[in-house]
């Protein structure tokens, strides 16, 4: 059994060598990495499928009823295609809680961290898309 | 003590051997796999070229190939700044002083001006930067290099012509510097193409990170077959004006794509000046967090 | 020449100024010039000797235009076709009104270095070059590379159909540049095209074209320095008709390469905000 977990382990750690980023992106320089933001049923309004960076823009209803206006990047089209994302993945109207790393000057933007669907199916981002906001392991070789 | 010692080895071949299992054997069964029928004009990242192929074809470079970050698990390549940064003048010192790279600046903060307006990488960035597909196809006096980012493509000429001597000066042999240079190439061997490039516009930058290049650099890039499935390919740069000595732009590696498709990639002004508009401006930039990876 | 674009505008300023009716009124003519001896067309040079005759299928080489271009006149458009004319504001409208700049208030995509896609980059020769291109046969396929943007476009010849479901889920995006598909008619070089971003015009006059439309060029290489083009779109979203909007003659060119035309888009920027927004030649897009 320890045997087992050890090598699974290796394993991982192998295929994690081999994904690690080739280019050092802008990544979260202006993220505030600490903790995410959770918009719980969000509304989007657009999902932008553009480059350098898709955007999702999405209303939230706050605790006092008020809506909030976001704006969240993701990785490229490229990056994101290859763990699965296409230009029909979001649509306006979809309803679903978005976790977001806010920008540091505290404005409604942020980077993507991930996407859960009503159903309870997960979307993350390329770069920032792991719960603790590093490279979700995909597994999908770079 | 002795047991994880013959632990650790038996986990390190077990990954070798792993690896390389699951390396040759997701390649065919992955083109099979998924329920949407698949387009011959799409490129599928997991229908990857499986092994190296067999022996290099001579003197060929023709194809499409697969690049860094396309997803076809080609090997790490490095960049300019492995093992160490490119060695400074202080004339190039000053001119690097002045660019602001995303890496540190973000969006907000960057003057990098493909970033904050799509204007081209130039040569020899866009050989480096964004570099995840390519088509070579050849003439007999020249071959072209077919870039998938931007859809801009390169002539290298083979007709035995030399570099011009006189770019940016006066006179009437005089020609312009332009983004993508003037180009010359030469089989040094049957495997190994190798160009030589100057003439650059200096407005672009050299690298990602802000190195610069003066219109006299010499960019030379040396393009190795080394299998029917792989290419290597290095750069170097000499530029006395900037550098105190040629340096290592960096090495790429790229893989035959089965399909011989390309991915549609590229930035659109008008949709940067949009991003920039509502994300990258708002988002502010902070030069002093640590650069992530 | 690095910024086409400014280059227009300037003299588009200058034509403006001068209130002479120099824009033909059919956009898709231009006025013949005086043609210099040596020349088959204004920066065209005559090669030295007469053309032998075509090579069998092939069209191999680097080759300049269109010159002696002509269309057919354009068919009614469709109301959806028609709406999208409208919103398309061109910089290059039918006459030049005297001391009204205000009429050529553009919003035309190009400005600003967006894709020209295709076919604008065929027919485009903006003023200061005109457009070459390189026709290069490898690997089952065609490759054309362009002068205007230094893009280049693939033609597959190994027998794909072309794709007919673009964007929709797991299909091929639209693409700038479409997707392609040629082959030889006797000794015409037929292409099919198809699969485009919307965002491009057609040509510099704003005319749109669909996604699914279906553009189809026809070149026959007339003599050893004389290719000729016909092309047709086939768009019902937006035309009533079939439309062949180019007819035009390709010369060999002399020195066989070409320059780096490239529109830079942070100078076009800069032309736009200093120059042509205040002008209001340029259409504020930003409100």
């Amino acid at each position: 059994m320890k045997t087992k977990l050890f090598m699974m382990g290796a394993i991982l750690a192998g295929l994690a060598a081999i994904c690690s980023p080739v280019f050092a992106h802008h990544g979260g320089a202006a993220y505030d990495m600490s903790k995410p933001v959770v918009l719980k049923d969000a509304v989007v309004t657009q999902f932008l499928w553009i480059n350098p960076h898709p955007l999702i823009k999405a209303d939230f209803k706050d605790d006092q009823g008020n809506v909030q206006h976001w704006t969240m990047e993701m990785g490229s089209t490229p990056a994101s295609e290859l763990i699965g994302w296409s230009r029909t993945s979001l649509k306006a109207g979809d309803v679903v809680t978005l976790y977001l790393w806010r920008a540091k000057t505290g404005v409604t933007v942020g980077r993507f961290n991930k996407v859960v669907f009503a159903d309870g199916k997960i979307m993350r981002d390329t770069q920032t898309g792991a719960d603790n906001g590093g490279r979700a392991d995909t597994g999908v070789g770079r | 003590m002795r047991n994880r010692v013959k632990g650790a080895i038996l986990g390190l071949g077990a990954i070798l051997m792993l690896s390389s299992i699951a390396i040759a054997q997701t390649a065919p069964s992955q083109a099979k796999q998924g329920n949407e029928a698949r387009s011959p004009w799409k490129y599928y990242p997991m229908d990857r070229a499986v092994g190296d192929g067999g022996p290099a074809p001579k003197r060929d470079l023709t194809g499409t190939w697969a690049g860094p970050g396309s997803g076809a698990a080609v090997p790490r390549g490095t960049n300019a700044q492995t093992p160490t940064a490119p060695p400074l003048t202080p004339a190039g010192q000053q001119v690097f002083d002045t660019h602001k790279p995303i890496g540190k600046y973000s969006p907000a903060g960057t003057n990098d001006p493909h970033t904050r307006y799509c204007d081209p990488f130039g040569f020899p960035q866009n050989m480096t930067d964004e570099i995840r597909g390519m088509t070579i196809t050849t003439l007999p006096n020249r071959t072209f290099i077919l870039i998938e980012y931007m859809n801009i493509w390169r002539e290298i000429w083979t007709d035995g012509r030399t570099l011009p001597t006189n770019v940016g000066g006066s006179g009437k042999d005089a020609v312009d510097p332009t983004y993508n240079g003037y180009s010359v190439g030469h089989w040094e061997d049957d495997y190994t193409f190798v160009v030589d490039t100057t003439g650059l516009d200096p407005d672009s930058w050299a690298t990602k990170n802000g190195y610069p290049h003066s219109i006299d650099a010499h960019v030379q890039e040396r393009f190795h077959r080394d299998s029917k499935n792989d290419i290597t390919l290095t750069m170097t740069m000499d530029d006395p004006k900037l550098y105190t000595k040629q340096f290592l732009l960096g090495e790429q590696h790229f893989r035959w794509i089965p399909n011989q498709q390309l991915e549609n990639f590229s930035c659109i002004p008008s949709q940067v000046q949009e991003y920039l508009k509502e994300m990258g401006d708002p988002a502010g930039f902070d030069p002093n967090a640590p650069p992530r990876r | 020449m690095r910024n086409p674009v400014a280059e227009v505008i300037v003299t588009l300023l200058a034509v403006a100024a001068l209130s002479s009716a120099v824009m033909a009124q059919d956009p898709g003519v231009r006025p013949r010039r005086q043609v210099q001896p040596g020349y088959v067309a204004e920066g065209v040079p005559k090669m030295p000797n007469a053309p032998g005759p075509a090579p069998k299928q092939d069209l191999t080489g680097a080759w300049v235009g269109p010159q002696n271009v002509s269309r057919d006149p354009m068919p009614a458009m469709t109301p959806a076709g028609e709406a999208r004319l409208k919103q398309n504001k061109p910089y290059v409208q039918g006459g030049v009104r005297e001391g009204d700049v205000k009429s050529f208030a553009s919003n035309d995509p190009f400005i600003v270095c967006d894709p020209l896609g295709f076919p604008r980059d065929l027919l485009n020769h903006a003023v200061s070059s005109r457009g070459g291109m390189i026709f290069q046969p490898g690997q089952s396929r065609m490759f054309i590379m362009f002068e205007q943007q230094r893009v280049w476009r693939e033609i597959w010849m190994d027998g794909k159909q072309l794709p007919t479901n673009v964007d929709a889920k797991g299909a091929p995006d639209s693409r700038y540049y479409g997707y392609s598909v040629g082959h030889w008619d006797g000794d015409t070089f037929v292409i099919d095209t198809t699969g485009f971003d919307e965002r491009a015009w057609l040509d510099e006059n704003g005319h749109p074209r669909s996604k699914n439309a279906h553009i189809q060029e026809r070149y026959t290489r007339a003599d050893q320095y004389n290719l000729n083009v016909v092309a047709t779109i086939d768009d019902p979203k937006f035309y009533t008709k079939p439309w062949v909007f180019l007819k035009a003659n390709y010369y060999w060119m002399k020195d066989q390469d070409f320059e780096e035309t490239l529109c830079i888009p942070s100078e076009g920027i800069e032309y736009r905000d200093t120059l042509a927004r205040p002008s209001g030649i340029s259409a504020d897009t930003s409100k």
